[in-house]
């Protein structure tokens, strides 16, 4: 069944409230395992959502607007000794998505903080 | 000699079979579009390696990588049918254009005369039905005729597309030879000029997309 356009999926939303959720823990951009794992933190499962499931959904969230990306600088993360990250950060629109959202189901409505300071 | 933890982690064939999906299934995608795929799932696997070192549960990493795996390919063969081809569309129309060298307008060039004169040999005893059947299969005069107008699209198209030009090329090419086997060396330089200025416009790094 397609789905109406604007509309989240729960995966999608899920996404949104974890972004918000580590926006409220200082953290302004994450990359994709560590919205996996505060998703799976927020919902008590025990198995990170699915690489492809996750991936996608960062991708339509990101062409929907509601997440911008960006690459890591290549020297942090050969400071690191590891893979470049890409970064999540929430749009405003993703901000009034979520707000919506939750508008619409405050019964599981979560208290996205403001913005304290950006860590990457 | 490897600790036992490190070894762990090294014979960790969960994440071979998740890059090894990913590169299966990102086949064909333009560069940038494939890189950054391959990218950010080699960072997550990096990064699920550190969590599970740092929570101890390096033991079960396998087996939580192959779940994560099978969980998402009906999203993974979803994203590469229907997301992927839009990106990439997007990718295409914002790759710049290319100058062509002086060295791949004269092999265009003389390919385009050469191609021209051989439509013109051959249209003229097609015209008045005075085409010899000797060197000729049956179809072989309109076979030859039509590779060549093919050819000469193909060559107009070189500068502005070149990707379409060479899709074009190839089977002009194919169809000429098959018309006129003799003929093979022009045809040559037809998919070698035409596929000079697509390599030529290739972007030269994948970029950060």
């Amino acid at each position: 069944m397609r789905r109406k356009p604007g509309q989240l999926v729960p995966l999608e939303r899920s996404v949104l409230e974890a972004a918000a959720a580590l926006r409220g823990m200082g953290m302004a951009e994450a990359h994709g395992f560590l919205l996996a794992r505060t998703i799976a933190d927020q919902t008590g499962a025990r198995n990170l959502t699915a690489y492809g499931s996750l991936y996608k959904a960062l991708d339509r969230l990101e062409r929907a607007t509601l997440l911008t990306s960006r690459w890591e600088d290549p020297r942090e993360a050969a400071e690191a000794g590891r893979p470049r990250r890409r970064f999540y950060r929430l749009t405003a629109a993703g901000d009034a998505a979520l707000a919506d959202v939750l508008a619409a189901d405050p019964a599981v409505a979560r208290d996205p903080q403001p913005e304290r300071s950006p860590v990457s | 000699m490897l600790l036992p933890r490190r070894r762990t982690i090294a014979r960790d064939h969960g994440a071979a079979l998740v890059r090894g999906w990913v590169a299966f299934y990102t086949l064909g995608l333009p560069g940038a579009l494939r890189m950054r795929r391959r990218a950010e799932i080699a960072a997550d696997l990096a990064e699920e390696t550190m969590d599970a070192v740092r929570q101890a549960t390096v033991t079960s990493l396998t087996g939580r990588r192959v779940l994560r795996l099978l969980m998402g390919i009906h999203a993974d063969l979803a994203w590469r049918l229907v997301d992927a081809p839009a990106m990439a569309a997007t990718l295409r129309d914002q790759r710049p254009w290319v100058p062509p060298t002086r060295w791949t307008l004269m092999a265009l060039a003389v390919a385009a005369i050469g191609t021209a004169g051989a439509f013109a040999l051959v249209a003229g005893p097609l015209l008045d039905a005075s085409a010899q059947s000797d060197p000729w299969l049956g179809w072989g005069p309109y076979g030859f005729a039509g590779g060549c107008v093919a050819a000469l699209v193909a060559i107009g198209m070189a500068v502005p597309a070149p990707q379409r030009a060479l899709t074009i090329a190839v089977p002009a090419a194919v169809l000429g030879t098959l018309a006129a086997p003799w003929f093979i060396g022009p045809w040559l330089l037809v998919i070698i000029s035409v596929g000079a200025r697509w390599y030529e416009s290739r972007p030269t790094r994948s970029g950060d997309w």
